[in-house]
């Protein structure tokens, strides 16, 4: 009986919500490579996104859902990869909501039958998408190794096994992996050409 | 929960060098920003000024109520570079 009534405490106390987590606080004491961290973060999320939105607009409203809890900071998760999913659900958003106004006007000018809302409709983020890979695949044309990377990365390899894959050492792995990086931050990833020159 | 993403390679590529920043050093990300031609403190500036705003503007609406309620994040002025 005795370990019963320990099952349902344990269970109990399981169930009972966490205490809400301080985002404010722990933003205002992000350190400078945190700060650092959330530039690249934003710059490398916020290629081709619809309606002109750049880094800083990006960043504003990540922090922004972050200390109003409209995502919830879960327990054991540290502060920068919650702030990095909140970032990525915002971007998720704005190609939604490009969609819906696109259907709008599609409607509007169609009829309601003339709206595809099926995932499939989301063209203008898979022609988008298609874009900045073809450019990255361009610019890395010569690099081999880099090549190599992205070919794993594409078919879900961990940075373990493409190394294995090509017999890469730690070292020629992650000087190729900065050297993606590094491109596709300085050239951003918004179209055609968009990291030539 | 599964996410679909219309852009699964590019976001699969997106998600492993969010990874790598996350574990980079101070040294590899001012390296990596200087590329685009701005300092470590202007980027510093920069990014400070973008969430002191958006702390400003999630605060407005309770202006009145104590700093505690939101950890006071006044303490980025002291704190960041302006």
């Amino acid at each position: 009986m005795e370990s019963f009534r320990s099952f349902w405490d344990l269970a109990a106390q399981r169930l009972e919500p966490e205490p809400p987590r301080d985002v404010a606080r722990a933003i205002a004491e992000l350190t400078e490579g945190d700060l650092l961290r959330l530039k690249v973060l934003a710059r490398l999320r916020v290629r081709g996104l619809p309606g002109g939105i750049g880094w800083t607009d990006l960043l504003h409203e990540t922090i922004l859902r972050a200390l109003s809890g409209a995502r919830r900071w879960p327990a054991g998760v540290p502060l920068m990869a919650f702030l990095a999913g909140v970032m990525r659900s915002v971007c998720s958003e704005h190609w939604r909501r490009a969609r819906r106004e696109r259907q709008v006007l599609v409607v509007a000018e169609a009829g309601v039958e003339a709206a595809d809302t099926s995932p499939g409709a989301d063209q203008e983020r898979q022609v988008a998408a298609a874009e900045a890979l073809a450019a990255i695949y361009r610019h890395f044309a010569e690099d081999a190794t880099v090549l190599k990377i992205m070919t794993g990365l594409a078919e879900g390899l961990s940075a373990r096994e493409i190394r294995r894959r090509h017999d890469l050492t730690q070292t020629e792995y992650d000087t190729a992996r900065k050297r993606l990086r590094r491109a596709v931050l300085r050239g951003g990833l918004n179209g055609p050409g968009c990291l030539e020159g | 929960m599964t996410i679909w993403y219309p852009d699964w390679e590019l976001e699969r590529l997106l998600q492993a060098l969010e990874q790598e920043t996350l574990a980079a050093d101070e040294d590899d990300l001012r390296r990596t920003l200087s590329e685009s031609g701005l300092s470590k403190a202007e980027s510093l500036r920069q990014v400070a000024r973008v969430v002191r705003a958006a702390a400003a503007e999630y605060e407005e609406p309770t202006a009145e109520a104590p700093q505690a309620a939101t950890g006071g994040l006044g303490a980025h002025q002291a704190r960041w570079p302006h």
